[in-house]
Parts: C-alpha cells; structure tokens; sequence
C-alpha cells in the first residue's frame, strides 16, 4: 500500500499550508463580518456565490481528485431544489429536515449517473453525463405537476420558531452550511478515501493492484460529490424564491466547470476561491449590460492566461519557488528519485 | 409505418445526420490532430455563416463567392485562436485550454450578438431548394450536397493524412509532439493549420446550413450534437464521426416518430447509452494502451 | 444649572423642526424627488432572447427623451434604471429585488418575456410596487387582480386562444384543426388556450396535436403524422427560427394547407427565407402597422429612433421597440394625470382613467379600470400576400370572456 499511504510534507509545503489556513480563517471571518456591511441585494448574491462554493467543492473531488469527468453536476443542484420544494411546500416537512433529505435524494440519482462510470471513461464519461443532465430536464418539464414544468415554482422561505428567515439569517445558514461541507471534503481528501481518490485517477490498474476497489470508489465519488450539489439546490432554492429548468441546464454546467478550473482542478480550498472569484467577477460586470457576457468571457480568458493551472496553482508554484531557493532537503531527493 | 413513410423517415435522418457529420469531422479532425477539443468549434460555424451574410450585404457578393470569402475567413480566424490562445496554453491541463476555446467561441457569439440583430437572416441567392420528387419521396437537394460534401470531405482527408507530407506531419504530431519535432517536422505550423483547416470546415458546414435554417446567432449549438455523434464514433475516428452523425439523424428521426417533444431525446439517449456501454470507445474508436 | 428660558426656547424649536423635517422625510416617496421619477425596468439584454431587452430598452428611451424634452412630467424628469435578467426568473427576482430594495425605484416597469416575469409577480404583489409590463402574457400578470400590477402592449394567453380560434372556426372556415407546437412556455400556452376556446366556443377539437423542441432543424416524423391526419389547416405555435423550416418541410412533404402561427413568426425573414412556400401565412401583431408601414406615425417614430440610434445594427427597430415606446408614453400619462403630489397610490389610480388612450398610432389604445388592468384586447391578422405582410381585413366579432374573471367579483 506504499503509494496510497500519506507523503510526508516539507518545510516549504507546511509554510504554504499554515499560509492557507490563515486565508482561510480570514475569509470566513470577512464572511462573518460581511452582512453588517452590505445592501440586503448584495447579501443575496453573496450568498448566492456561497452556495456555487458548495457545487464547486463537490465537484472538484468528482473530477479533480477521482478524474470522473462530469457535465451533470446541475441536474442534483436540480434535484435538491425540487425536493426540498416539494417536500416544504407540498408535504409540509420542516425546511431543517427536508434540506438533508434533499442532499441525500441528490446523491441516491448520483449513485445513478455512477454506474456507467464503471464501464465508461473520459469523454465518453462526458457524453453519458450530458445525456444525463439533459434527461433530468426532461423530466422537470414532463413532471409538471410536481415541478411546475417550464413555468417554474416558487420556494417560500424557511421559517425558524415561526418567523421567515431574512436575506441577513439565511445567508448565516448557507456560510455555516458552506463552513461544515469544507471541512468534511478538506478532511476526506486527506483521509485515504482521499488517496484512493486520486488513486484511480492516476492508473485504475494500479489502484486496483494496490487493494483498492475501483468501482466502489469511483460510486462513493458520485455519490459525493452529488450530496453536495443536492444540498446547494436546497439551499439555492429558498435563497432566490423561484426555480426552472432554465437554471440547471448546459450553460450552468459550464459555469460549475470553470469554477473548479479556475481554482485548480481536485484542490478543494481551490473550488472554494474559484467560485468565489467568479462571483465576483460575474457582479463587477453587470454594469455592462448587454456587453456583460462578453467582458465576462474575455475576464474568465484573462484568468486562464494569467493562471493556467488553476488558483492552487499558484500554492503550488509557490512551493516549488521556495524549494528551488531553499535547496532540496533530504527527504525531498529520496522522494522525488 | 408504411414503406413510404419509412423511407422518408431515412432521408430525413441522414440529411440532419450529415449536417452533424460534417461538424463532427471538424471536431474530430482537431482533436486528432492536436489532443484538444475545441469548443469554439460551434461558433465558427455560426461565424461562417455571418460572414457569408455580412459579404452579401455589405460588399455585395453573391453566394458563391461570398462562401469562398466565409470560409477563408474562418480558417484565418482559426488559425489566429491557434496562435494567440491555444499556443500560450499548449502547457496547461487540457480542461484550461477547452474552456479557454469555450470562452472565445462565447466571445464570437457575443459580438455577433451586439453587431447583426435580425433573429432570422438569409444570404440572398442561396441555393433553389424545390424539393426532388422520387415517387412519394420528397427530398431537399441541399440536404444531398452536404450528404455528398461530407464524404468527399471525408475521402479527402483520408487521402491527405495517408499520402500528403502535411497529413503524414499532422498524425505524427498528434501521437507525440516531442517526437514530431526531432525529426524536423514544424509542430507550430501544423498546429495552426489543423485549426485553421477545422475553421473553414466548420464554416463550411454553417454555410451550407444556411439555405435549410437561415443564419442566426444559435446556430453554435449544433455542436453539442457533432459531440455526440463524435463520440458515438469513436472519438479519434474520422469515417466513426461521419457514421456517428448519420447515425445520430437516423436515431432523431425514428425516435421521433414514436415519440414525441421531449420524450424523443429520451429515446435517442437511451440508444446513445446503451451503444456508450456497448462499446465504451465508440463504435470505431480504439481503446488506448494504457500503461500501467 | 440653570438653563436660560431663551435657550430652553431655542432648544424646543430646534425639536419642532427636526420633528416635522422627520416627518416630510418618512412622506418622501420611493423614488420620487422634486426633480426626478426613478423607474426601474428589466429585460434580457443577454442571452438568446436579447432581441427582445434590448429591443423595449431603445423603445422606452426614446419614449423617456420625448417626454424629458418636452419639460418631464409637472417639473420632474423620468430616469429609467434598466436590469438584465437574461430571461431567467431567478436573475429577474434578483434584478427586481435590487431595484426596489437598493435603488428604491418608484414603479418597476417589466420589459420581459412571460417566464422571467412570473418570477418576479409574488413579490411584486406583496411589496405592492406599481408594476406596468409591457410585454409578458402570462395571465398571472393581471390574475387574480391587483391595483398594482398592469398589463401593457401584450394580451394575454386566453385573449390569444379566443381570437385565434374566433379567426381559425369564422374567417378561415377551420373543421379540421392540425397544432404543431414548441415545448416551452408561450406556444404551450397559445396552443392550449387556443384549443380549450376552440373547445368552448365551438365544440371543435384539433385533430392532432403534435410537438417539437427548440432547436430541432428537421420535422419531418410530425409533419408525416400531420400529413396522415389530414387536416385543413396548420397552426405552428413558437418560434421563427423552427417555423421557417416547417413552412419549408410542410410544402416539400406535400403539405398544400394554409399556415397559421404565433407572432414571432409574423416577420419578414419568414418571407425572405421560406419564400413562396409562405405565401398566405397568417398570424397576430401587437401594433397597429407592420413594422416597414409607411403611416405617418410610424415613419415619424422611425426618424425619431434613428436619430437618437444612429449605426444601429441591421434589425432594429423592432416590434419590442414599438411596444415599450408606446407603453412608456402610457405610464407617463399616467403620471401626469396622478399630479404633482406623487404617490404610488395616486399613480395607480390615474392609469385606472386611462380609456382607450394611445400616444399614437404606433400602438394600440389602452384601457385601465377601477376592476381591472387588462389593457390591450386588440390583436391585428396579418397574412403573407404577395411577397409582404398585410393586414387581414377582419376584426373579431365576439366578445371577449377575458374580463369575465373581474366582473364576477
């Protein structure tokens, strides 16, 4: 089990990783901070970008960590909204109940989409997921009575001891939900499930040679990383009211996609900057009205010039500059022979 | 169903599957060549088909030569994204360089968005579609000229990439570009012209495309079929993309005559998966070496 | 201490005036100053439906510049705050909720398609902000009834179905009634509407009924099913895009019945593009004039646009422009006929006096009541005859049921 076991970690890598913790400490403190400094609309979409946050961790450990390529993340975003409306709003279910439960419905579909991931790989992977993620639409529009088909439905919001929740508490409950599923992924991708991950990324052979079960592994990276989009569409819905197949479809894929690439594909503190980052970027140019896709689009082109690998890149570029200065330690060249 | 309704069901088929043929060829072509997939690939056909539209207008040529001057166009275009995006970018992790093609394609389509704002445009002159009689069959001519653009596109391919020293250079470029390059061969010229010559295909198809549906800024999401029918093919396949398309049509069009709206792309995915698990390379692909 | 009585006087008047001052600030209105009217409007200017955001942005420019010219309205000018919503109902709440909340709009003036404009109605209704849409017709818009909420240019989706079968059943002499229609929103709610008031009104059915998705360039499985039921004429409900090859595969499969379809398809590219195979296609147009008429109000309207939009692209004005430009000019007159003294309350109640009233003929006229905001019931025929869109001599001759649902309360 030699290449599963955990690498031991250098000086420069334990500074990066102290650097980051620091960051990451920092913005969740500006997060904690940030709704007494801004517009309720404003609050929204910061809490609309968290929730991206959520899908994009899910969806970095899917292709980036276990390399399952994957177009069908929206369709779970979709299926978490749908049931938590459903059972809110239909079968009168407490919002704190119904929120897990739609995770949980999310990732039994993902479970689905996970078994011709056993037989199939790479573009072909992606082909499938596009069948799938273009079927869940036909179903939202053909299922009308329970989804509102193309029309929509509207999500009231969560109330808690009888009162609705404001833009102000509910974002506190998307930062607390975001805070939680970040910890769980960061610690699973350094758990061996983690390795194993990356594992069967690397060579399925080898994995397998070395005692891994490919297929439950590849399963559990479903399965995951649709939990977590599930539980992004249960929050997503109540946060902006009102949910169509519209908002779950190709172009949203692409959107998750490059959330992941420009945070550094399989670096889950990377999603987390990623979908931030794009946030951000989509709100600044909303000023430019009809020439907002364009600017957007040439941003995202710039972003991918400047950092090619990726936000973690940069950790990563990071550490191999403050090797180079440092000079190899010594269990660095037994590693790397 | 009848004979007659059978068979026009299979004209129908294959005309829409050569559509698809045609851009998948494109795709695959790149692809094969060069390891990347290139998702501006639909918004050159989309640009092909405007600039076949803005050469009518505004110069005043007639169809033909204002397809000459589309496609010759696109492959410049083509061959530009080659040089100023995908050539920085040879070093970075392939999904950088798809959604950086997929970030200039958007940005075609936006411009095109901004300057040309008819929803339905036609390039005057295009080809009379008086439709062909044969019996109770009706077919549309232009649907038998992409049908016969595709194969001879195909043939021509198949011919260059076996006997030219540019095709031979292209294969070897696309199995190992470090080796292509010590022994002579110039790897940024072959790189740019496998895009430039996947542009003015794509083009050709938008322009071709344009007497059935006219020209208009969704054009692009033929692409997402060409995907699919590429990879149905066996995605490094050339002839495999060309039967994926057809063979994509022919499944829309009997699909959807048992099936309606949206329930007929349920049972053309159903068929899509069922030949995925089949054969997980596609019908002509093979399956890589891998080594261990 | 002891505190002078001049300066306890002061202090009592200084309290006065901070009093009253609070006070004429909690009267300010949203978005009324003395020299400003604050609208906040949203649309696609993104996406595939930007035709249509950007359309109405132009045309309610130019309504805002002609009416700012002129002096504003009692002393104060109109600035129109446009948001995209890129046709989504998601980004249209957060569009609408931003302008209300943050920019404290006065009336929020919908410039977008049915689906994103159902998005935003709860909440619009519940914060009773005055909302004039323009150009959705969901009949969620104006049903169940609100003083808040008008519609504008665009009739609603059972006017459609009443007329349409009125014209289809009367003027055409329909028996056999065949419906090809898109899967989303609009055409699913014409080719219903038009079918339950087919229904209704004359115990017809459609003999079959068929469906296509968006994008789809090849028709020939419906129309072969068309072809087999034999009917007398074809109504396509959708977009231009699909219609035009539909119109083209009809005529090659042998299909010889008169067309029928939805106001998109009312263009010249469909003339352009399916040719002769057009020739007597029918359908509805929201405006008086096409849209190339030589009638002095629309030429006049033409030259004012251009001028304010010189080097436009090919294409515009279109019919979206028409629309917003009437409709802004309907809102003005509803506030100037709310007065001065600007409320929302006030605002509401003056567009109810608005009987038949129009700036020109670039529109149809609107009515507003006390018991209901369905402004426009008038739709124009149009048919393809010899090469260009005319008008249809025929004007309905039912009464419409639309306003049923108001006058039973």
């Amino acid at each position: 089990m030699a290449c599963l076991a955990a690498p031991r970690r250098g000086v420069s890598e334990r500074a990066t990783e102290q650097a980051l913790t620091f960051l990451l400490a920092a913005t969740v403190a500006v997060g904690v901070a940030l709704p007494f400094f801004v517009h309720s609309y404003l609050l929204q979409m910061a809490s609309f970008a968290l929730v991206n946050v959520i899908v994009a961790i899910g969806l970095t450990v899917l292709i980036g960590q276990a390399g399952q390529v994957s177009l069908a993340s929206p369709s779970f975003v979709a299926i978490g909204a749908y049931l938590v409306t459903h059972l809110t709003k239909v079968l009168g279910l407490s919002y704190w109940v119904a929120m897990p439960l739609s995770g949980i419905g999310a990732a039994a579909f993902g479970a689905v989409l996970g078994f011709p991931a056993l037989r199939v790989r790479g573009f072909y992977l992606a082909i499938v997921s596009l069948a799938f993620l273009q079927t869940t639409s036909i179903l939202i529009e053909t299922l009308q009575t329970y989804t509102g088909g193309v029309r929509g439905i509207s999500v009231p919001r969560p109330t808690i001891f009888g009162s609705r929740l404001t833009n102000f508490d509910f974002y506190f409950v998307v930062l607390a939900v975001t805070v939680i599923l970040f910890a769980v992924a960061r610690n699973v991708s350094r758990s061996p499930l983690g390795r194993s991950f990356r594992a069967v990324h690397a060579s399925e052979n080898v994995a397998a040679s070395q005692g891994a079960d490919v297929a439950r592994v590849k399963m559990i990276a479903f399965v995951f990383s649709s939990f977590y989009a599930g539980i992004a569409g249960a929050l997503f819905a109540p946060l902006i009211g009102f949910i169509d197949p519209l908002e779950f479809g190709l172009v949203t894929a692409i959107h998750h996609i490059v959330f992941i690439i420009v945070g550094g594909l399989g670096s889950v503190p990377g999603a987390v900057y990623g979908a931030l980052t794009m946030g951000v970027i989509g709100e600044l140019t909303n000023g430019f009205k009809e020439y907002k896709e364009l600017i957007f689009n040439l941003a995202l082109l710039a972003v991918l010039f400047v950092i090619p690998r990726g936000l973690s890149g940069i950790a990563a570029s990071l550490v191999k500059f403050a090797r180079r200065r440092r000079g190899p330690s010594a269990e660095q060249t037994v590693r790397e022979v | 169903m009848s004979i007659a309704i059978a068979f026009q069901l299979f004209i129908a088929g294959l005309s829409t599957g050569s559509i698809y043929a045609l851009v998948a060829l494109g795709l695959a072509l790149v692809f094969k060549a060069t390891g990347i997939l290139n998702f501006a690939h639909g918004e050159f056909v989309t640009l092909g088909a405007y600039l076949g539209l803005f050469a009518s207008y505004y110069f005043g040529l007639t169809y033909p030569p204002a397809l000459l001057v589309a496609v010759l166009l696109s492959a410049l275009a083509g061959l530009l994204m080659e040089w100023s995006v995908v050539r920085p970018l040879i070093t970075a992790p392939p999904f950088t360089v798809v959604i950086a093609t997929l970030a200039v394609g958007l940005s075609v389509k936006n411009i095109l968005r901004l300057s040309w704002q008819e929803n339905l445009s036609t390039i005057p002159g295009t080809i009379s579609h008086a439709p062909i009689a044969i019996g109770p069959l009706s077919v549309n001519p232009q649907y038998l000229v992409v049908i016969a653009v595709s194969f001879v596109l195909l043939g021509m391919l198949g011919l260059f990439f076996k006997f030219t020293s540019l095709g031979i250079a292209m294969r070897a470029v696309s199995e190992d570009q470090r080796a292509a390059r010590l022994v002579g061969i110039n790897v940024e010229l072959v790189l740019m012209l496998t895009f430039a010559t996947s542009a003015g295909m794509a083009a050709l198809a938008g322009l071709l495309l344009a007497p059935l549906t006219g020209v208009h800024i969704e054009m692009g999401w033929i692409v997402v079929k060409a995907l699919v029918a590429a990879v149905l093919g066996g995605f490094t396949s050339l002839p495999g993309a060309v039967v994926g398309g057809l063979l994509l049509g022919l499944a829309e069009a009997f699909c959807g005559l048992f099936l309606d709206g949206v329930t007929r792309d349920l049972g053309v995915f159903g068929l899509l998966i069922i030949a995925l698990l089949v054969r997980p390379h596609g019908l002509f692909g093979r399956s890589e070496a891998r080594r261990v | 201490m002891k505190i002078s009585k001049r300066r306890m006087l002061s202090a009592l008047a200084a309290g006065c005036v901070l009093a009253l001052t609070d006070v004429a600030i909690a009267q300010n209105v949203n978005g009324v100053t003395d020299t400003e009217i604050l609208i906040g409007s949203h649309g696609p200017l993104t996406g595939p439906a930007a035709y249509i955001g950007l359309g109405a942005r132009s045309g309610l420019e130019l309504a805002v510049e002609e009416i700012n010219s002129a002096g504003g309205i009692h002393g104060r000018k109109l600035k129109v705050l446009f948001e995209d919503d890129g046709f989504s109902p998601a980004k249209a709440l957060g569009a609408v909720k931003k302008l209300v909340e943050d920019n404290k709009v006065f009336m929020i003036f919908g410039a977008s398609g049915s689906n994103p404009t159902i998005g935003t109605l709860d909440y619009l209704r519940e914060e009773k902000v005055p909302t004039y849409v323009s150009l959705a017709s969901a009949p969620a818009v104006t049903h169940p009834f609100s003083h808040y909420l008008f519609r504008g240019a665009t009739v609603e989706a059972r006017l459609y179905g009443e007329r349409f079968s009125e014209f289809l059943v009367e003027y055409n002499k329909v028996k056999r009634l065949a419906i090809i229609a898109g899967t989303d929103e609009l055409p699913k709610n014409e080719a219903d509407a038009t079918t339950r008031e087919m229904k209704k009104n004359y115990n017809m059915e459609p003999v079959i009924r068929v469906e296509y998705k968006v994008g789809d360039t090849d028709f020939t499985p419906q129309l072969l099913k068309i072809r087999d039921a034999n009917p007398d004429l074809i109504m396509i409900n959708g977009n231009l895009t699909e219609a035009v090859i539909i119109v083209r595969q009809a005529r090659e499969l042998g299909l010889k019945q008169p067309l029928f379809g939805s106001g998109t398809m009312v263009d010249n590219a469909m003339i352009a593009k399916a040719g002769a195979a057009a020739e007597g296609f029918m359908g509805p147009w929201f405006v008086p004039h096409f849209i190339d008429s030589t009638q002095p109000d629309m030429v006049k309207f033409r030259e004012a646009w251009n001028k304010l939009n010189p080097n436009a692209p090919v294409g515009r004005p279109n019919i979206f422009d028409y629309m917003a430009y009437g409709d802004m000019h309907v809102v003005a007159e509803g506030l100037r006929r709310a007065g001065r003294d600007l409320t929302r309350d006030k605002f509401v109640a003056a567009l109810e006096t608005l009987d038949n009233w129009r700036i020109s003929e670039v529109a149809q006229p609107r009515t507003f009541t006390d018991w209901h905001h369905v402004g426009n019931l008038n739709i124009q025929m149009m048919v393809v005859k010899d090469g260009k869109w005319v008008p249809v001599p025929w004007k309905p001759s039912r009464e419409s049921a639309v306003l049923d649902d108001f006058r039973k309360k």
